[in-house]
């Protein structure tokens, strides 16, 4: 059974968690109100707000009325840009005729602004992605990719083919979107958190449940999932080398790395993800790495990325730093404004080397909490800009359309990311047979002395590629290449065309790879070796060990290994294939899988002489995590076997062994008198395991010495009590809530009781809120009561008739508020038992227009920010700001500049009118009748993982899961209660600055944020009293840190 | 503080002798992702003393520190008897990869 009372990490109670979150969202209730902030819509109002980066300049390409919102965006071999934009965005009304349109805008006398727009297609519901190709384009239009064809030339569609179609739709901020034409001639597509989709393809049904990347090739229609995860990924787009990067609409890494199986949070029964590159970000839309002749030396292969909560256009830095992935800066915005309905949503190069940024214009964004249908939505504007450097012309482009083969090939060697990519595209309109000849020669001709040379080489395989032709033997000169970027691109096209390959061997090639100078070339070859379906490929791909790793590299082989594992696993089993009996490789082989075969290799490799303590410990834990019963019972005689002479290890495996059994709800059958031996230990850490696996594995036979140790004040002892039951438990139990008891194992025995007789704990629970001091928090009393199905209306029942101090009983209303389901009731009660006539902040329309008023008039965000970091309120607990701050809740970076003030404070009194998506709360009710509350991070078969208010991160067997259902946010109503009015109009006018120009956004600069704090004793005073103040910096434990 | 400057006044504060200040302490990590140097600019350097893995640093308002690959322990003791705007940044233009933990 589930155990409620220890958490996964560090068997620490979880009477502490079931606190508060703060997920600040907006609500709309009143939002026709204050209609003062709309600004100007004249463009030139809005381009004079913008402070750009120093050189360039901006100007307006296109706007309004000849086009309204664009939400996405890209370039044609013609240099015509192509938009697709939806007024009926975020949700087509009842009887609303789908309207939506692709757009083509054209600069034709190169004056740097649009002056033709042509209706390519109209009549679309929200189309979310256009691609551009010769005689048409590709639309993401809802649960379909179409193309769109215009068959007679007149720049209107009027063929429109379902090329795929399947795609979820549950959420239209999430749908298939970011279509982007690959290097490889692929079209890429992605998705986002809430979308389920099943695509039938010729070769068979390809699935994505959750956010990622789709690699689609037109003309076979293959479909592959390049990479799972993120939560709104609008923003994928390649280096020169190929190499994939991504930026997250709702998460929060900035720069993420992403390559064939990478896997980052959000995906669908993920059991690990990666991380991105600049933790702590805001969140961001839309990605271009940039370069080319037009932009100076300073600028090229720097990513670009808009921050469109926070009205900025943001630039990143991404160097190699000698690991498998990237390091990511911030570099000065390239347009930041206090203009609040600048939302910039999509950038990208243009032919002319000017950086083009898409402008969603609207003071109110997204849609998941924010009001369908408030009139402040903006349906009509939308601007693109155009950025240029100063004092450096624009290029003149060529037409690609109409031009021979040779000079598509010419074109290869441009330094304009534009003409490399439509010249390769343009490629695919010839017979492949001409083009292999031309490209041939064409690749024969170029000058070996030329520095960029491989460059050019890559560029023409890609397009060998992208025409679906096999050139060998430039392959082979790419894969010889000492560049490791060129090394690492070859590979990933020899893993496209290793069934068709002759001359080469590409396993040979890919093993080797895995032990190559370079760790990236080592992560291209770890990912191709999952492409073969035999024992070999893993062992080639765990020689990747034996040089440094890093995390993506690591992750990489673990994906792999786990990728090949019903290989592999039988061949093992069977005793047929044994790693080459390289130790390293079968554990961390073995630790990848999560399987129960495993286990009879593991305890072979325990029983092997060679293995040294720290490996066996390894073991053991693995053997914990997937072994039967029978398993754990021979993991927790090993840790007999070492009490004696190791108790610290024997400790370690015990402490497994409960967080195991928690987990995965698995009890083995252990001789009892060895256990209470255990239980007795002279170690410290091996008797508090023993005393708590007791109680977890329900072992009566430890009653007599458990009530002993409680009656010795042993917490953990009381815990185990109330977890095996019974009534000389409860009787102990009972005497431990007495008033001559010490508090903490009062309350303690109070709380657990609860597992026991829920009436009988309301009845202790009162008593002891009755005479306790006023500093005492309650929630540690009640904690399992307010998570227990009756437990509320115990309590309720046992306060009737009784006074609490109006302290206590404020305290107590603040538990009952976090619980999972809080009861009103009971707070009435509370409130009723404590006399209080407590101030609360009731919403309406009148408070919330008082408020706004107040914030305008004399809010001081200087000292709101005072407020908001004060503990009692308890926002840094759930909440980061330039990531330092709990993770349960949103980042705050940039709140006050997507959110209107309105919304701010309706949030703030009433938190789940509207929850941020990927923060709505799930509640899951156990076997046993207890609930949880959470924002799940992971959900499989085996276990749901929950993140719980008080940040702590909670697994829960799916084989104890009784129901489990949505729940609200997990900021929990009051919150800011006891706040004055001027406090609360202070820190509304704090978070409203979060994010505008000015002291309140996270800008480039990389300042520490998140401290901790030495507190305050009289022994660490002393200490230091008696050294120095070196001390407090040597990490001694009579220091403590909060 | 959003803008990085340390709330001072509201830290705990040390007094270990009659003759010294009161003086708080403050913790945090800084990843070095490839070896090299590393620059921190300091507000109110002549305020604060630093500790790099447990080791006393000279500090100046731009300290240069020659780091290892790996995360790096930082502690710093802020004189707090009057205002102080405390403030860390890590330029990351002028210092190899790093970034704060």
């Amino acid at each position: 059974m589930v155990n409620p009372m220890f958490n996964t990490k560090d068997g620490v109670a979880l009477f502490r968690y079931g606190i508060l979150a703060i997920v600040l969202l907006a609500n709309s209730l009143h939002a026709q109100r204050n209609l003062k902030d709309i600004p100007d819509t004249d463009p030139e109002i809005e381009r004079k707000s913008f402070i750009l980066a120093d050189g360039f300049e901006v100007n307006l390409f296109a706007a309004d009325p000849q086009i309204a919102k664009p939400i996405h965006m890209n370039f044609d071999e013609k240099g015509r840009l192509w938009i697709a934009g939806s007024s009926v965005y975020p949700h087509i009304e009842p009887g609303q005729t789908a309207s939506d349109k692709i757009l083509i805008l054209e600069d034709t006398n190169g004056d740097g602004k649009s002056d033709k727009t042509t209706v390519f297609a109209d009549g679309l519901l929200i189309p979310t992605g256009v691609a551009p190709a010769p005689g048409g384009c590709y639309v993401a239009n809802s649960t379909e990719l179409i193309h769109l064809i215009d068959t007679d030339g007149d720049d209107k569609a009027d063929l429109r083919k379902v090329v795929l179609s399947g795609f979820g739709t549950e959420d239209t901020h999430h749908l298939l979107h970011t279509l982007r034409w690959g290097h490889d001639g692929c079209l890429y597509m992605n998705q986002s958190i809430y979308i389920h989709s099943h695509i039938e393809t010729p070769y068979g049904v390809k699935r994505l449940n959750a956010g990622g990347i789709w690699r689609f090739r037109p003309e076979t229609l293959e479909l592959d999932v390049m990479s799972e995860g993120l939560v709104n990924p609008w923003g994928h787009h390649f280096d020169k080398w190929g190499q994939s990067f991504a930026t997250d609409g709702a998460g929060g890494q900035g720069i993420n790395y992403m390559f064939p199986g990478s896997v980052y949070v959000t995906a669908y029964n993920a059991r690990r993800v990666l991380q991105g590159l600049n933790p702590g970000s805001p969140k961001y839309c839309g990605l271009e790495v940039i370069g080319g002749d037009h932009l100076p030396k300073e600028f090229q292969g720097n990513m670009i990325t808009n921050d469109f909560r926070a009205n900025r256009v943001c630039r990143f830095v991404v160097s190699e730093n000698g690991t498998s992935a990237y390091s990511s800066r911030q570099e000065t915005e390239l347009i930041k404004t206090k203009h609040v309905a600048f939302r910039p949503i999509d950038v990208k190069m243009g032919p002319d080397g000017a950086i083009y940024i898409a402008d969603w214009y609207n003071p109110i964004i997204q849609h998941g909490e924010v009001d369908f249908r408030d009139p402040r939505r903006d349906q009509v504007h939308g601007r693109i800009w155009r950025l240029t450097y100063k004092g450096r012309d624009p290029l003149k482009h060529p037409d690609l359309t109409n031009t021979s083969i040779r000079e598509l090939l010419g074109h290869l060697k441009s330094n304009q990311q534009w003409v490399r990519l439509h010249a390769k595209r343009m490629l695919k309109e010839y017979v492949p047979n001409q083009v292999v000849d031309e490209l041939n020669n064409w690749v024969k001709a170029l000058d070996s002395a030329d520095e960029n040379v491989e460059h050019q080489m890559l560029e023409a395989l890609w397009s060998y590629q992208s025409i679906r032709q096999v050139n060998e033997s430039l392959l082979q000169k790419l894969l010889n290449s000492r560049d490791h970027r060129v090394k690492a691109a070859a590979i990933r096209v020899a893993v496209d065309w290793r069934e068709r390959l002759k001359t080469i061997d590409p396993f040979s090639v890919f093993k080797t790879a895995a032990t190559d100078s370079h760790p990236r070339v080592r992560l291209e070859a770890v990912r191709a070796l999952s492409k073969y379906e035999n024992a070999k490929a893993v062992t080639a791909a765990l020689n990747v060990l034996d040089q440094a790793i890093d995390p993506f590299l690591d992750f990489a082989v673990w994906k792999t290994v786990g990728d090949l594992k019903d290989v592999w696993l039988p061949e093992l089993t069977a005793g047929r294939f044994n790693f080459n009996d390289n130790l390293d490789h079968l554990t961390f082989a073995l630790s990848a899988v999560n399987s129960p075969q495993v286990v009879s290799t593991l305890f072979g490799l325990i029983d092997n002489k060679e293995t040294d303590i720290e490996r066996r410990l390894n073991i053991l834990s693995i053997i914990a995590l997937q072994g039967t019963p029978k398993d754990l019972g021979r993991v927790f005689q090993a840790a007999v076997a070492l009490s004696s002479t190791d108790a610290a290890s024997a400790a370690k495996i015990v402490q497994q062994l409960s967080r195991v059994s928690q987990q995965r709800s698995v009890r083995p059958n252990v001789a009892t008198p060895q256990l209470i031996e255990m239980m007795k230990s002279k170690h410290p850490a091996l008797s508090a395991a023993a005393i708590q696996i007791a109680g977890i594995w329900k072992v009566n036979a430890a009653i007599p010495l458990l009530i002993d140790l409680a009656n010795q004040n042993s917490l953990g002892a009381v815990d185990s009590l109330a977890m095996i039951g019974g009534e000389k438990s409860k009787q102990t139990l009972v005497s431990l809530t007495s008033p001559d008891r010490s508090m903490a194992v009062r309350q303690r025995a109070t709380n657990v009781m609860t597992l026991i007789d829920k009436n009988l704990a309301a009845e202790k629970a009162v008593a002891l809120l009755i005479d306790s001091p006023t500093d005492w928090d309650p929630k540690y009393a009640i904690d399992f009561l307010l998570k227990t199905s009756g437990g509320p209306g115990a309590l309720i029942s046992a306060l009737e008739k009784k006074n609490i101090d109006a302290e206590v009983a404020k305290l107590a209303i603040r538990a009952a508020q976090s619980s999972p389901t809080p009861s009103k009731p009971l707070i009435t009660a509370f409130r009723k038992s404590g006399k209080l006539d407590l101030a609360k902040w009731i919403a309406s329309p009148e408070l919330t227009d008082s408020l706004m008023q107040k914030v305008a008039a004399k809010g001081d965000p200087v000292r709101g920010e005072l407020i908001y970091r004060r503990e009692k309120l308890q926002c840094m607990k759930c909440h980061a700001i330039g990531g330092a701050g709990g993770i349960v809740g949103p980042e705050m970076n940039s709140i006050g500049a997507s959110a209107q003030v309105d919304y701010l404070i309706e949030s703030l009194l009433e938190p789940s009118k509207k929850v941020k998506e990927n923060y709505n709360s799930r509640i899951v009710q156990t076997i046993d009748g207890l609930q949880f509350s959470g924002i799940p991070i992971r959900e499989n078969k085996q276990q749901t993982v929950l993140r719980t208010a008080e940040g702590k991160v909670v697994s829960i067997s799916a084989e104890d899961i009784e129901a489990t259902k949505d729940g609200r946010s997990l900021m929990p109503e009051g919150l800011v209660d006891g706040l004055a009015e001027d406090e609360l109009v202070d820190l509304v006018t704090f978070l409203s600055r979060l994010g505008k120009v000015g002291d309140f956004a996270v800008g480039k600069q990389q300042y520490a944020r998140k401290w901790e704090t030495l507190i305050w004793t009289a022994e660490a005073n002393r200490r230091m009293n008696r050294t120095s103040f070196d001390s407090a910096a040597s990490g001694e434990d009579v220091f403590k840190w909060r | 503080m959003v803008n990085g400057i340390i709330d001072v006044m509201s830290l705990p504060t040390f007094k270990i002798h009659r003759n010294t200040p009161k003086t708080s302490f403050l913790r945090t990590k800084l990843e070095v992702t490839v070896a090299g140097s590393v620059k921190l600019k300091f507000d109110a350097a002549d305020r604060i003393k630093l500790w790099v893995d447990g080791k006393p640093k000279k500090i100046e308002t731009v300290t240069t520190l020659e780091l290892e690959k790996g995360i790096h322990q930082i502690v710093i003791a802020v004189r707090n008897d009057s205002e102080t705007k405390a403030r860390v940044e890590l330029l990351a233009g002028e210092s190899v990869a790093a970034q704060w933990k």
